[in-house]
């Protein structure tokens, strides 16, 4: 056979072949709902109707589906990543910018609008302070704890050319403190507290956004000194002989090493701290009776672990009881940052509660503090989400 | 429906192939009526409701055809040209311009409603295609098409539907009746639809994320140096997407056995703006050439009328690409290099050296491309500005090291790919000896079926994917 020929056969093989194949593979293979990698779910196809093959949105859906279920797709995002990680060396790969020792987070460009940071301080103050008034209504206590994030913690460890949100940072900090100084509510600022001991690196994770153990600890025995410093209270705490830390020979994927694939070459590993005397405790999420633990546990040592060992994750409700009708009771909302705080709060209250407004949705939380009345609330928010309205920044409305 | 989506990919065209080359070659109709259905499906889904203004589009240009081939009444076939012209025009004017018009009359202070119409994808392209035939017949150029499925099947051919290139129908007319699908024309035309995927996925999409960054952040505050990082990534965008469409277009054409013309040349080796525009859009210069300079008298006819015609040329070419001051400006600017060109700098320009004259003209194509993507004129003007200096260049430093850094790879390859390299390859070995050319066989099918599987993994692992062309 004339070898022209012979090409354009194999061509035409190779180029039938190869779509045939990618579409009977995504016609066949089983359906995923979720990605974990990306941590969102999967598209799914929209049952055609009438309307919406009129309309397009049918049409509109289909390719979305295909894109998240086409063959290979797991595989390619791992080895695109890979590519750009190790042989492009692109600065940011996956929306993280990959340095020799961390990976953070790619901030989009900004900038910051003074004016609209200091208005919108000023009202989140304002409502923090209606908070205050009704938490103070029936003699409770309001604290509300602001801790940095990832991105302000190692501002110093990103490319020069990127965007570590300094400019941000340096309005949106001090303009919160004087909004929450004028109102007067107790804010318990970490970022200042973690600079007076230099910042050291191992409080933060170096491959996600939220703190290590240690950030958490510290934000737990900072609230408690300021309790205690303004109430007299003293609150049996986990400290020295009652704290027992152990760092987990886990690896842990932090999300941002997630969404690298975990190819991202830094390794970390989580710590927790258990009391050395344990204390009974029940336990409901959302209404429904839960395993007494505050640490969601690997079943092996080298299966991966993700921060929602902390408290199993972000939950809507969770109550812990102690039954020590001796303490005082609390309620600790917010999103995330709260989680490895929770592990440890609770040995120092009767009863703990904790709500995360981007997933509870019974009630407000301003009618939540009324209907169980705690004797301490305290939120817990990070930089980002300091001066933000959705869900935990919104005490009075259900959002949804 | 898009060439770079998985749904034309695996879905549509591998189901339209099976179908059309089960068909025996004999069954000429049969095939053809494929072909139209699945023009029309493809048209659908990306259109929806909008394929019935396809079909309506096809109406008037069968039926204007119809008229003006009855040459033995003049006004009969008059009737045919100006009902084609007037109600294919009227439509394009309704659906792309009425809203612009509307602001016009309401900032001249008449208050009218904004009518909020959807833009029907590829309406120009199909509009003036449609047009060309039935002036093609009124001249005599072309013989009427009694078969309204051909006619309809040469307006709505799915390769060259959204994005042109703009096909006439003497280019394709007897292919539509009488074309030959062959293994040698098959596989050449598989190959550069692949090399098109590949430079609309690799080249195109990657020079788009970091223009629609670029020109979405406030333009007076943009540092010089970002901007022009901006208006470069627009010019490679803009060549990529488009070209990359011809090339998908062309190269399907090919697998159906029909051979369209050449739309772009390397237009950014070009020495001057004239010779851009022979490089640049072929189809559509040739078009307003010869369906609009000609007949206005073209270059016999005195000075000043030579210039009145290439202004109406350029004012509704800048008018064609969308109802905006900005195209119109882009247009004029156009203008007024040619005429430049034609009557003031030219001679000096060819005498001056090689890299002055590209830098000439890479600078104004530069300027025109960011007319072409400023929001309004205002925005135009702010980004000029940032490029020569005048802005408070208040946006975040870095951000041009970033854009260069993170597309290195792609800036390199854009750079390339710009250039004659693949022609001056193909042709050498081509030249060389029968080795050589089995080599260019043999490599130019193996790098496409590479280039697929890449185009394949960027539609699946990445979103970010618009056309350019089909606002057009």
């Amino acid at each position: 056979m004339d070898k022209k020929k012979l090409a354009d056969i194999l061509f035409l093989l190779g180029f039938f072949g190869f779509l045939v194949a990618a579409l009977a593979i995504t016609v066949f293979k089983p359906k995923d709902t979720w990605s974990y990698y990306e941590n969102r779910s999967l598209a799914q196809l929209q049952r055609p109707t009438l309307s919406s093959l009129v309309d397009g949105s049918y049409t509109n859906s289909v390719e979305p589906f295909l894109q998240d279920h086409a063959a290979g797709r797991n595989t390619l995002l791992h080895v695109n990543t890979l590519i750009d990680l190790t042989l492009l060396h692109r600065p940011v790969v996956n929306q993280v910018i990959h340095t020799k020792e961390m990976l953070l987070g790619f901030n989009p460009y900004e900038i910051p609008n003074q004016t609209w940071i200091e208005q919108q301080a000023d009202y989140m103050a304002s409502q923090l302070a209606q908070l205050r008034d009704l938490v103070e209504g029936y003699g409770g206590h309001f604290y509300y704890v602001s801790v940095p994030g990832q991105y302000t913690y190692f501002e110093q460890e990103h490319p020069s050319f990127l965007n570590n949100r300094s400019a941000y940072t340096d309005i949106e900090i001090p303009a919160f403190i004087s909004a929450m100084q004028s109102y007067g509510v107790n804010l318990i600022e970490m970022g200042s507290y973690l600079e007076q001991i230099g910042n050291p690196p191992e409080l933060y994770s170096t491959t996600d956004y939220h703190y290590q153990f240690g950030g958490a600890y510290l934000t737990y025995e900072t609230i408690l000194d300021t309790i205690e410093q303004d109430t007299g209270v003293s609150l049996p705490r986990l400290a020295g002989d009652t704290l027992s830390i152990q760092e987990l020979p886990n690896p842990y994927l932090g999300s941002r090493a997630r969404k690298v694939f975990g190819l991202g070459g830094i390794e970390e590993h989580l710590t927790i701290g258990l009391p050395t005397s344990p204390i009974p405790f029940t336990r409901t999420d959302n209404g429904m009776p839960s395993p007494s633990l505050v640490y969601t546990l690997p079943h092996s040592d080298t299966e991966e672990v993700a921060y929602s060992l902390y408290m199993g994750g972000d939950m809507g409700e969770t109550v812990i009881d102690t039954n020590r009708d001796t303490l005082p009771t609390l309620l600790i909302y917010g999103d995330s940052f709260t989680n490895p705080v929770e592990c440890l709060m609770y040995y120092s209250f009767d009863e703990m509660r904790t709500i995360d407004l981007r997933h509870y949705k019974d009630m407000t939380l301003a009618d939540y503090i009324q209907t169980y009345q705690p004797d301490y609330v305290v939120g817990i928010r990070d930089y980002e989400a300091l001066l933000s309205t959705d869900f935990n920044g919104r005490p009075f409305e259900i959002q949804y | 429906m898009v060439f770079s989506s998985l749904i034309f990919l695996l879905c549509f065209l591998p189901s339209l192939l099976a179908i059309y080359y089960i068909i025996p070659a004999q069954f000429r109709g049969l095939r053809n009526l494929i072909l139209l259905s699945f023009s029309l499906f493809f048209y659908y889904w990306g259109a929806g409701k909008l394929v019935l203004l396809m079909v309506l589009s096809i109406f008037i240009n069968y039926v204007g055809g119809l008229l003006a081939s009855q040459h033995q009444s003049k006004l009969l076939s008059r009737l045919g040209l100006w009902f084609a012209a007037v109600a294919g025009l009227g439509l394009l004017g309704w659906f792309k311009y009425a809203g612009f018009v509307a602001e016009i009359v309401n900032d001249l202070g008449f208050l009218v409603p904004i009518p909020h119409i959807t833009l029907p994808i590829g309406i120009s392209f199909f509009t003036f295609q449609g047009l060309s035939y039935v002036i093609d017949v009124y001249r005599g150029d072309a013989p009427v098409q009694k078969n309204p499925l051909y006619v309809a099947l040469y307006v709505a051919l799915f390769p060259q539907l959204v994005a042109g290139p703009i096909v006439r129908y003497t280019t394709v007319m007897e292919e539509i009746s009488h074309r030959h699908e062959t293994l040698e024309e098959f596989v050449p035309g598989a190959c550069r639809f692949c090399f098109g995927l590949a430079k609309k996925m690799i080249l195109a999409n990657s020079m788009g994320q970091i223009a629609d960054e670029i020109f979405g952040q406030t333009a007076s505050t943009l540092p010089p140096s970002l901007a022009w990082i901006g208006a470069l990534a627009y010019t490679f965008q803009i060549y990529f997407d488009f070209s990359a469409y011809s090339d998908m277009a062309i190269g399907l054409g090919h697998m159906f056995g029909f051979r369209f013309l050449e739309n772009f040349n390397y237009p950014y080796v070009s020495r001057s703006v004239t010779e851009f525009w022979r490089r640049w859009h072929i189809s559509l210069s040739t078009w307003f050439r010869d369906y609009v300079y000609i007949p206005l008298g073209g270059n016999r006819c005195a000075g000043w009328k030579r210039m009145r015609n290439i202004f109406v040329v350029w004012f509704l070419t800048g008018l064609w690409h969308g109802a905006n001051w900005t195209f119109i400006l882009w247009g004029m600017w156009f203008f007024l290099l040619l005429m430049g060109e034609k009557f003031v700098w030219g001679k000096w320009l060819s005498a001056a050296p090689a890299l002055l004259q590209h830098g000439y003209t890479m600078l104004a194509v530069v300027i025109s491309w960011v007319l072409f993507r400023a929001v309004d004129l205002s925005h135009a003007h702010s980004y000029l500005g940032a490029m020569l200096g005048i802005t408070s260049a208040t946006a975040q430093s870095g951000q041009s090291i970033y854009y260069i850094l993170q597309f290195l790879p792609e800036w390199i390859l854009a750079f390339v790919a710009c250039l004659p390299i693949k022609q001056w390859v193909q042709s050498s070995l081509w030249q060389n000896n029968k080795t050589g050319q089995l080599v260019l066989y043999y490599t130019s099918r193996i790098a496409a079926l590479l280039l697929l599987m890449l185009s394949y993994s960027e539609l699946v692992t990445g979103s970010f994917n618009p056309f350019i062309y089909f606002q057009f």
